[in-house]
């Protein structure tokens, strides 16, 4: 029923090597009395990398246990503890692993400290604050202030004094001190990586368009977890050189390319293969809002700001996102969108059915809506969604 | 007797009515979502905060905009807004609570035009820093309706709204004393149509009817029948219907841990401070919504509340979808269990069918405990 992912690029190759040795890494980090953190992939994890700390990422390693189907056996163990089937199912995936057995890569390491922020789902605070009772350790939390509109001063100083606030923190827990340098150092190699990823992402809007979804989704690995380090800015940039030269060569994702498509929010990790399907209609996913928010550009210079900046970036609210998704679908030539909805996601997907009215009403795009979830594949009916998608791929001709 | 709980009630039934009374007296009404929206500022504006409620009607237009897997509280309330329900509103002002009002929020804004669409944005950290930011932020919301209405809130009437709102809390509190008693004057169903009648009403006026149900209960010749003491635990209970078949049931409920509830008049404003700082604080110590805060708190809330009005069990009205009470209900269900109380689960919708399976589970349960 599901299937992998076809994927263009040498670089995806390298991402399960680099995950597994990220999260067995903090394993090898908690045995030298090295501090863990658990973060979510939208957190200032410049900072801890800064201070040295081991950070892994619940959301992520979710997404791994979806991918090699071991996802259910966890999201069960969670259930069975009281906790609701409607609940996101990257929470009840990493809680199921804390209590069970067998979890990939030997589960993940535990933390020492939590630190979470409240950016874009009210959900991060809820399932840290069960992991903080789980590990009965403390839980450091950033109010990151919901941006309707724009973003004022007033948010970044407050975003700034709350970096403030976790800097002491983050002293008291692991006794050291932070060196501004190193987190100069840092700052430098996160935006290096974002200017790698953006150049990526700008070379999608050639025609044909040289990556899809399926590569660029395994690819944004180091982007989320490990912004800040060397690792993240080599790896990028054999993915630049490799895209560089597909477009060069006018080398597509399908052989004759006869649609662009945009694809909102997070995929069902079970089956990431559902992109070839699209294939088959000569489809490409060419834009994901969602794997874009994480190009923000930081200056070593004034890391604090910069930092806030970066984590305040608007992807908030109806206007922000609206305005956002139209202008992407111009600069990328997409002409068509296929929304999951996405039952672990209500931040992501409450606002799809005005996104949806917004594309048709400003540009005549026409969206597919279909329902499914991240991380549960339980549910999930291959023949049903996919004939929904030859419909809509019928339709458009 | 009958007329005096009744009055509740009819506030309401009526609340749409008295509301489009209102305003045909000239006056200005807005809704709001949720017990974090600092209502003294509303109220000191001249404006008649009132609580967004939805409807008993089956949700028809709502499905357009809203995925299914999306509470039906917030759904119904979103039909109803569709449907013209709430027309008379000048404003509505969502708090940054979970996921769905702040999507709702935006579509709101989009589909419904109600001419002022406002947002506060309460937090989730227990810092100076984060203290500060929302003393702030609720001075901008101030500024906020400040510019809408074209005229300056003064430190007299913020002053003047919260000697109302801290007078009509404590006689919420009064009435909620009176249900200590072995043989509680008023029912939970009841109890419930005092509180929400507080939110859809003049807080002057309701706290008359209350002095006055204060003054007369003493006299009800038809109490409440003896039951099971329940504690309710959950958010926005709109229907009646399950309270109903707890107490037809061999239950009785003497409190609760609700948002139409306890939580929203638990806390005072602290009348020392500054009026501002006073409203804003209040609602930044409050006893914290799942939305933001870990539940420790609240279940010591609960805690206290189960020594205090003598409760023999606890029952959970949580609405399916309602993520914030579901991610604290393992913890509090099993901390309670740990302090030997019985609990049930009860997943519940905006509107409950009275023959529903609920009430074979209700039964069941008031049975093992009676």
């Amino acid at each position: 029923m599901t299937e992998r992912a076809k994927k263009s690029l040498e670089a995806s190759k390298e991402v399960f090597k680099l995950a597994s040795e990220h999260y067995l890494g903090a394993h090898e980090a908690k045995k030298q009395d090295k501090p863990v953190t658990w973060m979510t992939g939208y957190d200032p994890v410049e900072l801890l990398y800064a201070m040295d700390v081991a950070v892994v990422y619940p959301e992520n390693y979710s997404a791994l246990c979806a991918v090699t189907q071991l996802a259910p056996k966890f999201i069960e163990k969670c259930e069975r503890l009281g906790y609701s089937s409607n609940l996101c199912s990257y929470a009840r995936n990493t809680i199921g692993t804390t209590f069970e057995e067998g979890a990939p890569l030997g589960g993940l390491a535990p933390p020492d400290f939590l630190v979470v922020a409240r950016k874009f789902c009210k959900t991060h605070i809820k399932w840290w604050q069960v992991l903080s009772r789980r590990f009965n350790c403390p839980l450091f939390v950033i109010d990151s202030p919901y941006v309707t509109g724009g973003v004022e001063d007033y948010h970044i100083d407050h975003y700034v004094s709350q970096l403030e606030d976790l800097i002491d923190f983050l002293e008291e827990q692991t006794g050291r001190k932070l060196d501004y340098d190193k987190l100069a150092e840092v700052v430098k190699l996160s935006d290096r990586a974002s200017e790698l990823w953006d150049e990526v992402m700008a070379m999608r809007r050639n025609v044909p368009c040289p990556v899809g979804a399926s590569d660029i989704l395994s690819c944004m690995f180091a982007i989320v977890t490990l912004p800040g380090t060397k690792t993240a800015v080599e790896f990028y940039e054999r993915l630049r050189d490799e895209v560089k030269e597909r477009v060069k060569n006018k080398i597509g994702v399908v052989p004759e390319e006869k649609h662009r498509l945009l694809w909102d929010n997070i995929v069902l990790w079970y089956n990431v293969g559902l992109s070839n399907y699209f294939q088959k209609f000569g489809a490409v996913f060419v834009l994901e809002p969602y794997t874009m928010v994480w190009s923000g550009r930081l200056d070593p210079s004034n890391p604090l700001e910069s930092l806030a900046r970066k984590y305040l970036f608007a992807f908030i609210g109806l206007k922000n996102r609206g305005d956002a998704m139209v202008e992407l679908c111009k600069l990328y030539k997409v002409d068509g969108a296929v929304m999951h909805s996405n039952r672990s996601c209500k931040f992501l997907s409450l606002l799809e059915y005005e996104l949806k009215d917004l594309l048709m009403e400003k540009l005549g795009i026409p969206s597919l809506i279909i329902e499914g979830d991240h991380c549960d594949g339980r549910a999930y009916s291959d023949a049903q969604i996919k004939m929904r998608i030859q419909a809509f791929m019928e339709m458009l001709g | 007797m009958p007329t005096l709980i009744k009055a509740f009630e009819d506030l309401v039934s009526n609340r749409h009515d008295n509301a489009i009374k209102w305003k045909n007296m000239g006056k200005s009404v807005f809704g709001y979502f949720c017990t974090y929206v600092p209502e003294e500022i509303i109220h000191a504006a001249g404006i008649i905060p009132v609580r967004m409620m939805g409807g008993s009607d089956d949700i028809t237009l709502a499905d357009v905009h809203l995925p299914s897997y999306v509470c039906s509280f917030a759904r119904s309330c979103y039909d109803q807004g569709l449907k013209g329900v709430y027309s008379y509103l000048d404003g509505v002002i969502f708090p940054c609570t979970c996921d769905t009002i702040i999507a709702l929020y935006s579509i709101w804004k989009a589909d419904i035009k109600t001419p002022y669409v406002g947002f506060v944005d309460p937090l989730c950290a227990k810092t100076e820093t984060a203290k500060k930011y929302f003393r702030e932020e609720v001075a901008r919301f101030k500024e906020s309706l400040e510019s809408f209405l074209g005229g300056e809130i003064s430190d007299t009437s913020l002053q003047k709204s919260i000697e109302i709102y801290n007078a009509n809390r404590r006689l919420l509190k009064e009435v909620y004393e009176l249900r200590r008693s072995s043989h509680p004057p008023i029912s939970g169903v009841e109890a419930l149509d005092i509180v929400k009648s507080s939110m859809l009403t003049p807080k002057e006026e309701h706290s008359r009817l209350l002095e006055n149900l204060l003054n007369k209960i003493s006299e009800r010749d038809d109490p409440p029948e003896s039951g099971v003491r329940i504690l309710v635990s959950g958010s926005v209970i709109y229907d009646p219907e399950i309270l109903r078949m707890i107490e037809n049931s061999g239950g009785l409920i003497v409190t609760d841990d609700l948002c139409t509830g306890t939580r929203y008049f638990w806390d005072l404003v602290n009348t020392n401070l500054p009026p501002l700082t006073g409203i804003a604080d209040r609602y930044y110590e409050r006893i914290p919504c799942p939305c933001n805060y870990s539940p420790e708190r609240r279940l010591e809330h609960i805690l206290s509340l189960i020594r205090d009005y003598n409760v023999e069990a606890v029952v959970f009205t949580l609405q399916k979808f309602c993520d914030p009470h579901l991610f604290d209900y393992p913890f509090i269900g099993e901390s309670l269990k740990e302090a030997e109380i019985s609990t049930l689960l009860l997943e519940t919708e905006h509107v409950s069918s009275p023959l529903g399976p609920l009430k074979t589970r209700i039964e069941a349960f008031l049975e093992t405990i009676q």
